[in-house]
């Protein structure tokens, strides 16, 4: 079951996004839970790419695919722009308690992304940069 | 998103409805700057209509929370659905920070700190 998604590059547009997701993973059969996770794990890469990779500049846009089989869901999303991989890593590895104390409002949709993801990977194709990433079903 | 503010001498409440994301994340934003600025830092938080959250959302909360804490305050949670407790949980805040299932063990932390 796949399905191709194009939006806005600005925030306003996500919660009509989320509303179109909870009803295309409602046909799916995925519990509450894993349901939940997945919209969450779209909507956070999302906003990566509307706010940190193309400055929220509303010309341009955002496209999302994705797959669903029984066995795996695959989701890309791009252009994100260009992220720095060193910046990348940095932010998801970094200690909860080290963003409290710098009192950073950033750096948590990317933990929550690698966390619910089996597989993350970012790649650059014809100028655009994507985020590919798989959750393997139960 | 709506927020609803409820003050009394001593303690702030704050009502969320809808979803907190990174968009709407902005106004919780300034209403948790301005409570911080009037030392009004014991904040009870209402998640019984808090449909979703975003990293963005949870941001705010954790951005405050160092000076919120070091003026003697604290964030408690209550009411909050399982979807919304499940990303506190991924990040491993829920044992960082109090959240409790209803108002009056809320307010029961307060009384007792």
């Amino acid at each position: 079951m796949k399905v191709n998604l194009t939006t806005v590059c600005s925030t306003r547009a996500q919660e009509e996004i989320r509303a179109f997701l909870n009803r295309y993973f409602n046909d799916t059969g995925l519990s509450e839970s894993d349901k939940n996770q997945l919209i969450l794990v779209i909507d956070e890469s999302i906003a990566n790419a509307i706010i940190h990779g193309n400055n929220s500049d509303e010309s341009k846009t955002i496209s999302m695919d994705i797959d669903f089989s029984e066995k795996r869901i695959v989701i890309e999303i791009g252009d994100i722009g260009l992220f720095d991989d060193v910046l990348r890593k940095e932010k998801v590895e970094k200690d909860i308690k080290d963003i409290i104390k710098e009192k950073q409002k950033g750096g948590l949709g990317l933990k929550l992304v690698y966390s619910i993801m089996d597989i993350v990977t970012f790649y650059t194709k014809d100028g655009k940069s994507y985020c590919y990433m798989v959750k393997m079903l139960k | 998103m709506q927020i609803l503010i409820e003050s009394d001498s001593d303690i702030l409440h704050i009502h969320i409805s809808g979803e907190l994301d990174a968009n709407s994340s902005i106004q919780l934003d300034e209403v948790i700057k301005d409570a911080v600025q009037q030392r009004k830092t014991r904040i009870l938080v209402d998640c019984r209509e808090l449909r979703y959250i975003s990293s963005a959302g949870v941001g705010v909360f954790l951005s405050h929370l160092d000076d919120v804490r070091s003026l003697g305050g604290r964030f408690v949670f209550y009411n909050m659905s399982s979807g919304v407790f499940s990303i506190f949980e991924i990040l491993g805040l829920h044992n960082m920070i109090d959240i409790v299932k209803e108002k009056t063990e809320a307010e029961k932390i307060f009384d007792e700190s």
